[in-house]
Order: C-alpha cells, then sequence, then structure tokens
C-alpha cells in the first residue's frame, strides 16, 4: 500500500482528502498545521523524508511557509514525487511549481477521482512498476442457459490491444479495450452501463449510448470470432457481467 | 478661427478706435486742417488699426493652429501640456500653467482609478482562491458520501463555474499581462473541458463528436479552456434534453486554425447575432430560460483579443449555431 502525505492547511480539505485515499486504496497521512508550524523549512523537509512517503500533495498557501520553496528543498534531497494542489489555476503557477520540481500540479477544487488519476500515473512513472495489467488472463467457469458447463479461456493483451486464443487474436479498438477492461478488472460483478460510460468519459471517449451498445455487441462478436462464446452477459436494466 | 469673427468679438476695440479717430478728426477740423490733411489722417488710422488687430488676430491664430495639431497627434489628449512649449507671451504662458494644472490633477485621477482598479482586481483574485478552498472541500465531502448526492454536486459545480467567471471578469481588463502563450494542444483542452462537463452531459444524453484535433497552437491553456467552457456551458443552455449534439473539430487554413465548437440548440435570431458580444446582452433566448447573464461570450471576446486569437459566430435559428476561434499563424510565427 503506498504512503501518501497530504501537506495542506485546509483541515476540512485535509481530513476529507485523506478520508477519501484511504477509501480508494492509499494509506494517507494528513499532516497538520500544528505538526511544522514551528519548524523551520530544513526541519519539515527532514521531518518529510523521515515518514517514508511514496507520494507528497503538497499545498502552495501554507502557513508560515512558502510550498514552492518547501518542494524545491524537497526535491534537492529526495526523489520521492510530489504533486502540487493550489487554487491558483494560471499557467505561471504551474509553470513555477514544475521548475520547482513538482511532478504534477492539481488545481483546487478538483474532482478526487481525477487527483487519483494523476498520482497514479505519477506513482506509476516514478516506482516504474511493470503494469500487471500488460495481459490478463480471463478464465471463464460456468454454466450456460442450457445447463451445459462451460469452461474456457482466453488472453486479454491490453497494451497490444488484442485478445487471443491459442492461435486466433483478434485486433480491438479503443472502445472495446476500456469497456474489457473494466469488465475484467471486476469479473463475476455487474457493471451498469453508466459505470463503464463513465470510465470511457473520464479517457477522453465520449460516446452515448447507441455507441456503447454497437461497441458492446462488436466486443461480443470478436470474442465469439475466436471461439469464445457467451462471455459476457447481458443483464437486462442491470449492466454487464463478464463470466 | 476667422478674422472678421475676431473684429466682430473685439467690438470694444472699434468702438474705442472709433471714438479716436472722431475725436482727431474735430481736432483737425477746430484748427482749420486742409481736407487732404483729414482724409489723409483717417485713412492711416482705419488702416494701423485694421493692420494692428490683424498681427494679433494672426498670431493667435497660429498658436492654437499648433495646440490643435498636437492635440490631433496625441493619444492621451490630457497630457498636452507635456508638448506645448511654454512660449513667450504672457497669456500663452498662463494658458500653458492653467494646462498643466489640469494634467496634474488629471493624472492624479487617472492614477487613483488604476490603482482602486488593479485593488479591486486583486481583491476579487484572492477572493476567488479563497472561495475555491471551501468549494474544494464541499467537493471531497460528496465523494466521501456519495449516497447523499441530491444534486448537490451539480450546483457546486455550477458555483465553481460562476465563481471562474468573476475571476477571468477581473483579468479581461487590461491592466497587467496575466496570461502566458505557451503550445498548447487543441485536443487536450476541448478534451479537459468535456470531462468538466462531464455530468451534465451525460444526464442530457449529450452526443459529442470530437475529430481533426490533432493541431498545436499558442495561447494560455487555462484561458483558452476558459473561453472553450462558456462556449460549451451556452450549448449546454440552450440545448434539449437528449437531442444536444456536440460537435468539435479543427480546421487549417493558409493563415490561421480555427476550432469550431458547433451544437443543435435553439440558435439565435439573425437580428440578435450582432450583439451576442455585448455585455448584458441576453436575447429572447437568453430570457426565455432565465439562466443567461449576457457575461460568457462578452468575456470570451475581451480575452481573445488579448490573447490575439478572434471569435466568430454564426447561427441558423431553430438549427443551431457555431461558434469559431481563429487563432491566427503570423502571430504563431512570431511567438517561434
Amino acid at each position: 500500500m503506498k504512503k501518501i502525505g497530504i501537506l495542506e492547511d485546509d483541515d476540512t480539505l485535509g481530513r476529507e482528502l485523506t478520508y477519501y485515499l484511504n477509501a480508494n486504496g492509499y494509506e494517507a497521512r494528513h499532516i497538520l498545521p500544528e505538526e511544522y508550524a514551528d519548524k523551520k523549512a530544513d526541519q519539515i523537509i527532514e521531518f518529510l523524508i523521515s515518514e517514508n512517503f511514496h507520494l507528497l500533495l503538497l499545498d502552495i498557501g501554507l502557513p508560515g511557509v512558502d510550498g514552492l520553496h518547501i518542494c524545491k528543498q524537497f526535491r534537492n534531497n529526495s526523489e520521492v514525487p510530489v504533486i502540487m494542489i493550489t487554487s491558483k489555476n494560471d499557467e505561471l503557477t504551474e509553470l513555477l511549481a514544475i521548475n520547482n520540481g513538482a511532478d504534477d500540479f492539481m488545481a483546487k477544487p478538483f474532482n478526487p477521482q481525477i487527483l487519483v488519476a494523476h498520482m497514479e500515473s505519477v506513482l506509476r512513472r516514478v516506482y516504474k512498476e511493470k503494469d500487471n495489467i500488460d495481459e490478463v488472463k480471463i478464465v471463464q467457469n460456468f454454466t450456460d442457459k442450457n445447463g451445459t458447463q462451460i469452461k474456457q479461456e482466453f488472453l486479454f493483451e491490453v497494451l497490444k490491444g488484442r485478445i487471443c486464443n491459442g492461435e486466433n487474436a483478434v485486433e480491438l479498438s479503443k472502445n472495446e479495450i476500456q469497456i474489457l477492461q473494466v469488465l475484467a478488472g471486476c469479473q463475476g460483478q455487474i457493471v451498469s452501463r453508466d459505470d463503464i460510460m463513465n470510465v470511457l468519459w473520464d479517457n477522453c471517449m465520449f460516446v452515448d449510448d447507441n455507441t456503447l451498445t454497437v461497441n458492446m455487441t462488436r466486443l461480443k462478436g470478436k470474442l465469439e470470432e475466436i471461439g469464445i462464446v457467451g462471455a459476457i452477459a447481458t443483464k437486462r436494466g442491470m449492466g454487464y457481467q463478464l463470466l | 478661427m476667422k478674422y472678421g469673427k475676431y473684429i466682430r468679438e473685439h467690438k470694444v476695440w472699434m468702438l474705442i478706435f472709433f471714438c479716436l479717430l472722431c475725436s482727431v478728426e474735430i481736432f483737425l477740423l477746430t484748427i482749420e486742417g486742409s481736407s487732404w490733411l483729414m482724409m489723409y489722417v483717417a485713412v492711416a488710422l482705419v488702416l494701423g488699426f485694421f493692420l494692428g488687430t490683424y498681427v494679433d488676430y494672426y498670431r493667435w491664430k497660429g498658436y492654437f493652429q499648433k495646440v490643435n495639431g498636437l492635440l490631433e497627434d496625441l493619444d492621451k489628449k490630457y497630457l498636452l501640456c507635456e508638448l506645448l512649449k511654454k512660449g513667450q507671451y504672457q497669456e500663452e504662458k498662463m494658458i500653458h500653467d492653467i494646462l498643466y494644472e489640469m494634467e496634474v490633477s488629471m493624472n492624479e485621477r487617472v492614477s487613483d482609478c488604476m490603482r482602486n482598479m488593479q485593488e479591486y482586481k486583486d481583491y476579487v483574485e484572492t477572493w476567488v482562491h479563497e472561495i475555491k478552498l471551501p468549494i474544494a472541500s464541499a467537493k471531497m465531502i460528496l465523494a466521501n458520501h456519495m449516497e447523499t448526492d441530491y444534486g448537490i454536486e451539480n450546483e457546486i459545480n455550477r458555483m465553481e463555474g460562476y465563481v471562474e467567471q468573476a475571476l477571468f471578469y477581473a483579468r479581461s481588463n487590461d491592466v497587467e499581462k496575466d496570461y502566458l502563450v505557451n503550445k498548447v494542444s487543441l485536443q487536450q483542452v476541448v478534451q479537459e473541458v468535456i470531462i468538466r462537463n462531464k455530468k451534465i452531459l451525460r444526464n442530457m444524453h449529450a452526443k459529442i463528436h470530437i475529430h481533426d484535433m490533432d493541431v498545436e497552437i499558442n495561447s494560455d491553456s487555462k484561458w483558452l479552456a476558459f473561453m472553450v467552457g462558456q462556449v460549451v456551458d451556452n450549448s449546454i443552455k440552450y440545448g434539449k434534453k437528449d437531442e444536444l449534439i456536440l460537435e468539435i473539430y479543427s480546421e487549417k487554413k493558409e493563415h490561421a486554425v480555427l476550432l469550431h465548437i458547433k451544437d443543435n440548440g435553439e440558435g439565435i435570431k439573425s437580428t440578435e447575432i450582432s450583439k451576442v458580444f455585448q455585455k448584458g446582452f441576453t436575447g429572447s433566448n437568453g430570457r426565455k430560460t432565465a439562466k443567461s447573464t449576457g457575461i460568457g461570450l462578452y468575456l470570451c471576446r475581451k480575452l481573445c483579443k488579448r490573447l490575439e486569437h478572434n471569435i466568430t459566430i454564426d447561427s441558423i435559428e431553430g438549427e443551431g449555431t457555431r461558434v469559431t476561434f481563429i487563432f491566427p499563424m503570423c502571430y504563431m510565427m512570431t511567438m517561434e
């Protein structure tokens, strides 16, 4: 679990952010103003380093110290990634943040999901973790409508954008990859159309209802092409389910 | 300045001269001077009078011509005194002094207004940054309690929109340069705007069609995102639920890059289209829905001007509206 440090002087925002990140699989710690108010910049840096965070969320306007200064000092002493969060949303502030060693910049008020997405990408880049979603092997074991037990498996190569079953392989479109990724992420559960659309939109694929239906049909068709039948079940009024 | 009018305005001189002439002639009569002499004196005096007044008239005419010439060349007319020579006659000196006094007081007033404006602008900026904190907190709280939304998120997003508008309104006045021109990917800006409006667009079941966007222009991405946001916001306001189609695409011209944002909303009456960039203009559509403030497009145009872009609009009533941002190429070249 990744440790996230939050240096944010607003109590409510810091607290809620901590809560949100904890609920989303991080170990977040809100550093309260009392902990650093009477410290000098070097001491704060030392303290931040000693906490061994994986990532630091840093506000620019802090009581007593300048976030940009902290960022620069911290960067000189540590490789831990920093995301600056500030309510000053202009190019100059962003440029200053990046020039002072920040890895990313988020303007308040931010969309929490987008913040998490940015954190993910920074963490992935810095810790160079092998994307364990390069390839997913999907194993299915279910009984179909006729009561026959079906056992089948296929390989979903996310980065190459294709699915294969032994010899047979078929390319997927951008939308189809995203949809299959969502379904594979929670195999066995029903995913609502709304959730799928949300993910697609967040990834800049602005599809409407009809397009989603078309994409789903195509995806099923492509699965059948490589001999995988009935892999995705449509639950009327609820959504889809990768069995 | 006309000589005839000048003479008529100097009736007193004429009167005095006439009295003088009479008295001289009477004097000549009493000493029984010859009629030749009387004639000669009369003509000489009259000529002398007109010559004298003409010289004076000519001097003044020259002076005012010079002043007018300076005035025409000046951009800020109240700075006239700076260019005007003090002159050698006391009248000219006095006029100069009066103008100087006026200029000083005017300058004080202008700098006062500028300072007030700057102060107000700074205040608005600070205020906007402060108000963003509670908005950010409210959004986080909502994200942590998804089950109790009741449409609050939408309202908070609207609030955020208006706050942003206030910030850019303050920035739109040409007090200082507070933008930074960089290479900007149109695709990214547009995607950012659509994602920001995701919730409301999804609720409206809008069809979004983005194409031909692989182009970079020079602009301030934050400013551009705000402007595109205002236009998209209008499309949302005046679009019908379940029917909105939003088409966003760019077009490369010889001297410019165009960004079109096209919707299928109610459109704008041809009689009103020339006024949509005016401040406070709401039009018949705006009054119908009562959501319009008449600020969005006005601000877009003002900000465009500052960034040296251009914005145009065309519309067919009942069929839709197309707003076009124009990014001139020559400007792009000078930036490199």
